[in-house]
């Protein structure tokens, strides 16, 4: 009965989990290096983007309050998942103004693991199942 | 003594057609498990039966999938001292360096990931082909046992199946160290995994279960679950992973 419980709560438990869990992956741990329950915003110029397992990266140049450029470097999630998602290498080009949103790294103050991209005509990019795409 | 000899070797025949007898005639009821495979991330897990046939006493780890337990949290499972000493020795920063970000993980994890797999289903072997660092996994069906001590451990380990009725069960040994939860927790060489796999009536609808054993770094047993989604006409993509990633 005990047992029989136990298995009960863990099917349960995995429910809520899945419930709950972003579908977050890494070659490197997310939770370690990043802030999963975090949001961080920043607007720039792309400076490149790469588009290659296991990370695809979109590095950014950003003007802060005092005037000052940032560098600011971007993670995705494994592009073979994005290219599903309607991603390539061509989805993001250098020089284009760009809002990134994203999980913020830990440990970098300029670093976050991508959750959309907003470009300048508002068409947005996901890593992420279950946001509207509406980038032509 | 002629007789003696002569009939131990009848006996060793009969013995040994009568297990590929037997292996054939399970090959001819297993169900086809072959095609392509995308994880499904489930409301609610589907694949009760298989809960059901998981050993009492097993901690259930609940990060397949998407999901990924922080640092320090290992899921119940209690880990020997030495285990203990090799996470507190971690190096999460190793994990941006050029030279680790090519560094597959071992079947006992890359299973679980989210990424799609392809099934080529033959009498003797099974062949997974997985999306996730472009890994090769071979089952073999033929009767065999494991090999040695001496022989090569792996990413991919040695795995032997057998069916049980429209069960695939899975033994697998053979292991190199690896990630066991992507959190600074290794499984050792000598961890030993049982998998059973199993297709939904319909045939939509695959579920698999593991089972670890890893007494040199952590007590008892440890079980994970998962499911996934059959698309007919997809192919799995090149990984092709690119180390220029790390730093």
């Amino acid at each position: 009965m005990k047992q029989g419980l136990k298995k009960v709560c863990s099917i349960i438990g995995l429910t809520l989990f899945i419930l709950a869990a972003p579908t977050i992956y890494a070659h490197h741990s997310f939770a370690v290096h990043f802030l999963p329950e975090g949001e961080v915003k920043a607007s720039g110029v792309v400076k490149s983007f790469r588009f290659a397992n296991p990370h695809g990266v979109l590095e950014f140049t950003v003007i802060n309050e005092d005037g000052e450029e940032v560098q600011w470097r971007a993670e995705t999630n494994s592009p073979s998942l994005l290219r599903r998602r309607g991603w390539s290498r061509d989805s993001i080009k250098t020089g284009q103004e760009v809002t990134v949103t994203g999980w913020p790294a830990r440990n970098d103050e300029y670093y976050m693991r991508i959750r959309t991209v907003t470009f300048a005509d508002g068409s947005i990019l996901a890593t992420q199942n279950g946001i509207n795409l509406s980038q032509d | 003594m002629k007789n003696h000899f002569q009939n131990k070797l009848l006996l060793a025949l009969c013995l040994l057609l009568s297990s590929l007898v037997s292996l054939v005639a399970q090959a001819a009821d297993a169900p086809d498990i072959s095609g392509f495979w995308t994880v499904k991330f489930e409301q609610t897990p589907s694949g009760t039966e298989l809960f059901a046939k998981l050993p009492e006493d097993a901690i259930f780890i609940n990060d397949a999938g998407g999901g990924e337990l922080a640092e320090g949290d290992f899921g119940g499972i209690e880990l020997t001292e030495s285990a203990l000493q090799e996470v507190r020795d971690y190096d999460f920063d190793y994990e941006f360096s050029m030279s680790y970000t090519c560094m597959a993980p071992s079947a006992v994890f890359y299973m679980q990931a989210p990424f799609p797999m392809e099934i080529d289903q033959g009498r003797d072997i099974i062949v997974f082909r997985m999306e996730y660092f472009d890994m090769v996994r071979v089952i073999y069906l033929d009767g065999r046992g494991h090999p040695g001590d001496d022989y090569p451990h792996s990413k991919n380990g040695h795995s032997i199946g057998h069916w049980e009725g429209d069960e695939l069960v899975v033994d697998s040994t053979h292991f190199v160290p690896s990630t066991f939860m992507n959190n600074g927790f290794n499984h050792s060489d000598d961890i030993h995994m049982v998998e059973r796999f199993k297709m939904s009536e319909d045939g939509e609808t695959l579920w698999l279960t593991q089972v670890y054993e890893d007494p040199a770094v952590f007590a008892g047993k440890a079980s994970r679950y998962m499911a996934w989604r059959k698309v007919p006409g997809e192919n799995i993509y090149p990984y092709d992973c690119d180390p220029s990633f790390g730093r």
